[in-house]
């Protein structure tokens, strides 16, 4: 129970981190970039911004989802007591990773 | 009339329809309610995705979005790029918590979560009211969103595209209820991405390439290929405001947090994030993108929000464009559709059946008070938009950021602040209410900043201090919430 809450937690905390990071890459590629370089007739400062950018982080959001993302049961109020029957929580998943 | 262009938009109404209907029919799984309001919370990863994004894409950001593109340039496109964390934030902060806590109340809406949060019916009702008042205002405005652009494109008057198009959204949703709405978003999501691929690829060949297009751009004004926009239009405080507006905010919006009741467990919201972020990033981009390097293909635009299905007339056969109109028209019923749906969740659930009905009513009568209520929701909102009054345009600006700052912090400080009771939840809602409102309707910006942020601000204010000076919630609901 208060496993799946610290999970949580955790992972909020991940997701406005990531976003965060994202607000200042953007912010860099956007301002800090000469605006009159060009890159194959591209403005330098639109490719990284626009493109660039949000690819890495559409790759770290995946990244964070694999590796720091837990799969846990949500209908289960006790995750942990693997051995209840309890049938119903078709994918509760791998036990192991939460504790 | 163009028959190319109409026989594809009506198979697609067809489609949309039929759907509705095949959904209807599969055997229900959970109660009436349950079902109809929530999917019985089956939602995999992939509809997930879609039904995020394309309740998010509204028609804003498919007409208003690349019209504004066609007039800042590349500027505006930078600005949309802020939407790209909206997905993982949404699902990330609000996700687990959420479905958790609503699997162990079985909370089918916001306002049920809201009631097991502060046990307060006080809450409840300012919600629902707050709910009604700002979705009735979009759907109005998407409406007339979608009449237009039938009426731009395929010649048909106001009146009648305003009919046809309400009649088709409102079909799917009464019949199919939430699952059809869901299933529909997932298809309209797949259809505005290839919709947009294909239009961007379209205008780069008519166009002659990027670069080409840069020079042409540059040409016409210097302004347009840089960050800041024509006359620096896109201040630093302007996007700032965006940032909140558009990405963090997003966080409090209600239709996209219903979301978060109704998936199938923690892998489904995974890839749900994954699919979505990736989604989100592309269409956005593609979009405004599209929008941006319209200016050199069709440069006479009066009306810039016309951008969009000006080009696909321009660059693509018509048999495709009809095909892809599909696109914009998906975007505005989707939007609809899942605010239809909550709209008639708050009257039914939150207010009839808590407060209103002494006995518990029978089945068959929710279930027809359900739709019913839906119909008519329909009916008050196409009535609107048949003569639409001036306040309409305000109204939409006003609800977007109004249903932030009153549900924001009571959402995330209530899932991750224990100490947060009924009293910091209220003085929050009416705080960013009263805040928002007097702040847009007397236009005050402070320090150049959207009234978003000023009454964000206070409310979260209003929200830690309200609580702090009262009792805390009580045991029953700290344990809930995971503490002791």
């Amino acid at each position: 129970m208060t496993n799946i809450v610290s999970i949580a937690r955790r992972e909020a905390t991940l997701s406005v981190a990531l976003a965060v990071l994202y607000l200042g890459g953007w912010w860099l590629s956007a301002y800090m970039v000469p605006p009159t370089l060009m890159l194959g007739g591209w403005p330098l400062w639109f490719v990284l911004s626009c493109l660039f950018n949000p690819l890495l982080f559409v790759v770290l959001c995946v990244l964070m989802v694999r590796y720091c993302f837990k799969t846990v049961a949500l209908d289960d109020s006790e995750p942990e007591l693997k051995n209840s029957p309890d049938p119903a929580s078709k994918n509760s998943p791998r036990p192991g990773e939460q504790s | 009339m163009n028959l190319e262009l109409i026989l594809p938009l009506t198979c697609y109404l067809a489609v949309m329809i039929g759907l509705g209907f095949w959904l209807s029919r599969r055997p229900q799984q959970g109660s009436f309610v349950q079902d109809y309001f929530l999917g019985n919370r089956s939602m995999g990863g992939f509809v997930l995705a879609m039904t995020m994004v394309a309740t998010y894409a509204s028609a804003s950001s498919f007409i208003g979005g690349p019209g504004a593109a066609y007039r800042m340039g590349l500027g505006w496109v930078l600005l949309a790029m802020i939407q790209v964390p909206t997905v993982w934030l949404t699902l990330g902060v609000l996700g687990k918590q959420f479905a958790h806590i609503a699997r162990r109340v079985n909370a089918l809406t916001i306002n049920d979560m809201l009631y097991a949060r502060y046990r307060s019916p006080l809450v409840v009702i300012l919600a629902a009211l707050g709910l009604l008042a700002a979705f009735v205002a979009t759907m109005v405005v998407q409406f007339i969103g979608g009449a237009r652009l039938l009426e731009t494109v395929t010649g048909l008057p106001y009146q009648g595209g305003l009919i046809i198009f309400a009649t088709t959204v409102l079909l799917y949703t009464l019949i199919g209820g939430f699952r059809a709405v869901v299933v529909t978003d997932a298809i309209q999501g797949v259809l505005m991405l290839l919709g947009t691929l294909v239009l961007l690829a379209g205008i780069l060949h008519a166009g002659g390439g990027a670069s080409a297009m840069f020079t042409a751009l540059a040409e016409i004004d210097p302004d347009l290929v840089q960050p800041r926009g024509p006359d620096g239009f896109l201040s630093t405080s302007f996007m700032l405001s965006f940032w909140v507006l558009v990405c963090f905010g997003v966080i409090g919006l209600p239709h996209s947090a219903v979301r978060c009741l109704a998936y199938k467990d923690s892998k489904a919201m995974h890839r749900g994030i994954i699919i979505g972020t990736l989604v989100g990033a592309l269409l956005m981009f593609g979009m405004h993108f599209a929008g941006a390097l319209g200016r050199v293909l069709v440069p006479e635009l009066t009306v810039p929000d016309k951008v969009m299905p000006t080009l696909m007339l321009t660059v693509l056969p018509p048999i495709v464009a009809g095909l892809f109109l599909a696109g914009p028209m998906a975007a505005i019923m989707s939007t609809i559709d899942s605010q239809l749906i909550q709209a008639s969740a708050t009257l039914v659930k939150d207010l009839y059946l808590n407060y209103l009905s002494r006995t518990p009513p029978s089945p068959t009568a929710i279930k027809r008070a359900s739709r019913l209520v839906t119909l008519v929701l329909g009916l008050v909102v196409l009535w609107a938009a048949l003569s639409p009054p001036d306040m309409i345009i305000w109204l939409n600006l006003l609800a977007f950021g109004a249903l932030q700052a009153i549900f924001f912090w009571p959402l995330v400080l209530g899932l991750y602040w224990w100490r947060g009771n009924a009293t910091g939840a209220l003085a929050s809602m009416v705080t960013g209410a009263v805040s928002y409102g007097l702040l847009t309707t007397f236009g005050i910006k402070p320090l150049g900043l959207h009234a978003i942020v000023p009454s964000l601000t206070l409310s979260g204010l209003a929200y830690v201090f309200g609580s702090l000076l009262t009792a805390p919630p009580t045991a029953e609901v700290r344990q809930l919430f995971g503490r002791d």
